[in-house]
């Protein structure tokens, strides 16, 4: 019986890994934190290819986009990234809200930069304007999507958002996301 | 006994007669001592009550100050896409001058592609940006470097001076720039001394040899060369008195001239007088002051005047309207060297620098300012916004910056369009001429901020502004709100749920019979969800909409951002809600969001008129909706442009900007409606007919036409939706079960985690079967570690 599973399971890796490779070969190049990637394959869609059909779909005449698979390798603009220093200064002397008003310029540069969103949550936390800390690193986390260290950031953020507004299930369940992806 | 009394009395006049005399002589010196006692209280009194008037008013706040409202600066950055007819085109916007010299600061000049600019020094709520100069390169992606000239170093960032976009006046609708006295250059103080009170630094605020000398003088010239009144006496007369002409007034202003003198030093009158006098007229705004005329006249900070400049100014005191170099360019220059000639006989200007002068032409700024109604449905917009936080009064008088969301180039390019649109399908559908009303509103994807918004057919015509007030039946708009409801239920549906359409009859509250019907009158039968969208069938949305009550459907709308009023009655399901084109953007804003709330705004931050840091209106998201299931729902509404009502969008967009959208038709082709977005911006259209009569427009054919045009021109990025990590995708055939990539017609799609249908299709073949099972099986025991 053991043998057996264990059988299947070996034939249905190779198999897939040849699918691959051999047929569909627009599987996208992991980007980043593909190591971390491996260790949750709850957040990795089952199939293995994501690609249309090989023939056109014929009745309806329906187009449909393919998944969309490529998350675009992001290098930082140097605007960005001066806007981001920027921001860091202002933090430092304590002028939060100029901070966030640089910030802000940030994000209409670039506005779907994850670790923007997680700044502007960071200092929101600061000023104790906790529920719109929380939106923020939620949105943050949503624009995250395979960096790792980001939202693992952005869990530990809502964890003490959560806990200053007092709930404090919600904040051990952050917390809890946040442990799960060190 | 009568007649002894007649002598008798005469006989005693004489001596009282004397008396009586020197009585009535001493009631007259009386008289007169009281009166003139009186006088003297009178005259204290009224010099008293003149001192406060001269005193209060020139301690106070001096002048009523407009607001200005800029829009957005713009930053440049390398990589940022620009071509260099789009650069030139700001440079022309921002009134930036071709100068190789750049001897002033807003100038540029281009050499072999590059372009050499010096930018204008503006202080914005978080901080100052000096005048520097930057070399800018471009290629064929847009900016390719820049570089500061001063440090030879690559410069990452660079926010330019913003566009003035309005004003909002005070009932007088004056104008100014205040300026203090070290900011005037020399030689305007002293052309304005020459000319108009050449006594000022000694006189006492009225001076006879003034008066006597001007008269004189005019005499001798043939014509008015000066005036009588001492500075003082002017700046009394503009900033106290009305404008009657009678010697009272004189007197008046003679006293409050003194008592101004009395009370302040020569240069804080001086520096009153060069903000305070009249010198132009552009419309109904009046140019007032040395500071606004200076940009007025030749876009020019005052201190960067040149003496030709300085002349013509000092001119315009004596008439702005008669010397308008303008209009009169000829009449300007005339009197301008008159100054000339004054300032050098008076030995304030050298010869050769006179002459120098006087060889230039009238030399006035091709630009003019944007007039204060050139963006009517914006400022009604930042008016509204910021009336929230400021009184009338204030807004109008304390001279505040307003810094708007607005891009000026999106808002000018889609105007443009808009216009254009609207012009050719109110010709191509036979509509009455110019009877087709519209608005747009376009925002930022990612935070609200309201980049565009017209409110009429005209964008310029200041009327009734339709992007705010025009509340209209939203039709199928409403419809992803019913969708998205099933969505958040993934225990009960997905997007290849199947829903029947066909013919049902609800009860109405009236009692009515209510029987909706399909765009096409026909019955499809039982339709996948997402099918039904995409085709926007009333029919399956009115029997999904009823099976997830209309109740939770009215809770979506505001969760999504609707804060108006919501019946709950069936026919809300086909958008009989009413809304603005305003209201629609706030709704649709939270799906661009990918569920997270984005209050719409149109102003960033605002600064007093001294540039302190006032009050801002920062970007603020809220999750109010499960993301994975606005994810589905978006893939839905991109499906709508692709395969569905939407999909002639993509004539005029490339097929990789996956674009996501709603059409919506009102009854009788009333209304006319197309909301949707791109990577960066959200835009919303409507179109329609003021007095509500059908348009013969459906949203396909009038807005989403509009909304083509303008985003095709606007737009640079493609629609990316985040997946979240609790949504997969499973191939799935045409009747819904679970296919895989061997079946032929089918297609993925997403699911929330758990919810992918798990009934095989028959063409999933038995080895599929085994390596399904057994990967389930996997996972499972992943799962549960």
């Amino acid at each position: 019986m053991k043998i057996q599973l264990i059988g299947i399971v070996v034939i249905s890796i190779t198999l897939s890994a040849c699918a691959d490779l051999s047929m569909y070969n627009q599987s996208p190049a992991p980007v980043r934190g593909s190591a971390d990637d491996t260790r949750y394959p709850s957040s990795q869609p089952s199939t293995a290819s994501k690609t249309y059909p090989m023939e056109e779909p014929s009745s309806t005449n329906e187009r449909v986009y393919s998944k969309p698979t490529e998350a675009i390798e992001y290098t930082q603009n140097p605007a960005v990234v001066a806007l981001l220093d920027s921001a860091y200064q202002q933090r430092e002397q304590g002028q939060l809200d100029i901070a966030i008003s640089k910030l802000e310029r940030a994000v209409r540069i670039s506005p779907r930069d994850a670790s923007i969103w997680h700044q502007m949550a960071q200092i929101r936390h600061q000023q104790g304007l906790y529920e719109t800390s929380l939106s923020l690193a939620k949105k943050s986390n949503l624009l995250a999507e395979s960096n790792k260290t980001l939202q693992q950031q952005n869990w530990s953020l809502m964890a003490k958002n959560y806990q200053k507004l007092g709930q404090f299930k919600a904040a051990e369940q952050a917390q809890l996301n946040a442990t799960r992806l060190f | 006994m009568v007649k002894p009394k007649i002598p008798a009395k005469n006989r005693k006049t004489s001596p009282r007669k004397k008396i009586a005399k020197q009585k009535k002589t001493g009631l007259l010196t009386r008289y007169f001592i009281k009166l003139a006692l009186l006088f003297i209280v009178i005259s204290t009194v009224y010099i008293v009550y003149l001192d406060r008037i001269v005193v209060n008013q020139f301690e106070g706040k001096r002048w009523a100050l407009p607001a200005h409202v800029y829009a957005n600066p713009v930053e440049l950055y390398q990589g940022l896409a620009m071509s260099t007819q789009q650069f030139e085109a700001l440079l022309t916007d921002l009134s930036y001058q071709y100068s190789r010299q750049l001897t002033t600061a807003g100038s540029y000049y281009r050499s072999a592609g590059v372009y050499t600019v010096k930018t204008r020094p503006f202080k914005f709520w978080d901080g100052d940006e000096t005048s520097k100069i930057i070399k800018v390169e471009f290629n064929q992606q847009g900016i390719s470097a820049m570089t500061d000239k001063a440090t030879v170093k690559p410069l990452a960032l660079l926010r330019l001076d913003p566009v003035k976009v309005g004003s909002f006046y005070p009932s007088h609708k004056e104008d100014r720039l205040l300026v203090k006295i070290d900011e005037v250059p020399q030689t305007l103080i002293d052309g304005l001394i020459a000319i108009e009170d050449r006594d000022f630094y000694q006189h006492i605020g009225i001076s006879a040899k003034s008066i006597l000398r001007a008269l004189w003088i005019n005499v001798k010239a043939g014509q008015v060369v000066q005036g009588g009144s001492t500075l003082t006496q002017q700046l009394i007369k503009n900033f106290y008195l009305s404008s009657e002409r009678s010697l009272w007034r004189k007197v008046k202003e003679a006293l409050m001239a003194l008592l101004l003198e009395a009370h302040y030093e020569k240069n804080e009158i001086l520096e009153a007088y060069l903000n305070e006098v009249f010198l132009g007229q552009d419309g109904d705004r009046s140019i007032n002051g040395f500071g606004m005329a200076s940009l007025f006249y030749f876009n020019k900070p005052v201190i960067e005047l040149k003496p030709h400049h300085v002349a013509l100014l000092v001119g315009l005191v004596k008439g702005a309207s008669y010397y308008d170099p303008r209009r009169s360019p000829e009449r300007a220059v005339e009197r301008r060297n008159l100054v000339l000639d004054e300032m050098t006989r008076l030995g304030v200007l050298p010869e050769r620098q006179a002459s120098i002068a006087k060889r230039f032409g009238v030399d006035i700024s091709p630009f003019k300012q944007v007039r204060s109604s050139r963006f009517p449905a914006l400022l009604d917009l930042v008016k509204r916004q910021i009336s929230l936080d400021y009184q009338e009064e204030d807004i109008r008088t304390e001279g505040l910056n307003i810094f708007s969301t607005l891009d000026y180039t999106i808002q000018t390019t889609a105007e443009r369009l808009f216009k254009k649109q609207l012009t050719s399908l109110n010709k191509r559908f036979g509509i009455e001429k110019d009877k087709l009303q519209g608005a747009m509103i376009i925002t930022r994807r990612e935070s609200g901020e309201i980049v565009a918004i017209i409110g009429d057919r005209n964008p310029q015509f200041s009327g009734f502004n339709r992007a705010l007030d025009a509340v209209r039946p939203i039709g199928s708009l409403v419809k992803p709100a019913v969708y998205l409801t099933a969505l958040s239920q993934p225990a009960l549906y997905n997007l290849t749920s199947t829903i029947e359409d066909s013919a049902i009859s609800l009860k109405q509250q009236s009692g009515e019979l209510w029987s909706p019907q399909n765009y096409d009158k026909i019955e499809h039968g039982q339709v996948p969800l997402h099918e039904a969208l995409e085709q926007s069938y009333n029919l399956a949305t009115v029997s999904l909409g009823m099976q997830v009550k209309v109740t939770n459907v009215k809770r979506t709308l505001e969760k999504l951002g609707v804060r108006r009023e919501i019946k709950p009655y069936p026919s809300l399901l086909l958008g009989s809600l009413a809304l603005s084109p305003f209201e629609v953007a706030q709704m649709y804003q939270t799906l661009a969001g990918e569920g997270f709330y984005s209050q719409l705004r149109s102003i960033q931050s605002v600064t007093s008129s001294d540039h302190t840091a006032l009050q801002r209106y920062p970007l603020s998201v809220q999750a109010v909706v499960d993301p994975s299931a606005v994810y589905l729902l978006n893939t839905a509404l991109q499906n709508v442009m692709l395969n569905g009502t939407g999909r002639s969008v993509y004539q005029h967009l490339p097929l990789e900007y996956k674009l996501a959208g709603k059409t919506g038709t009102t009854d009788d082709f009333r209304d006319s409606w197309f909301a949707g977005f791109s990577g960066d911006y959200l835009a919303v259209v409507w179109l329609g007919l003021d007095d509500n009569k059908p348009s013969k427009l459906t949203g396909a054919t009038g807005a989403l036409n509009v909304w083509s045009t303008v985003m095709a021109a606007v737009s640079k990025q493609g629609v990316q939706l985040t997946q979240p990590e609790d949504v997969e995708y499973s191939w799935v055939d045409s009747l819904g079960y679970r296919a895989n990539e061997f079946c032929t017609n089918a297609v993925q799609y997403p699911f929330i985690r758990g919810s992918a249908p798990t009934e095989l299709s028959p063409c999933v073949g038995e080895v599929s079967r085994t390596l399904e099972r057994a990967s389930r099986w996997f996972d499972g025991l992943l799962n549960g570690r």
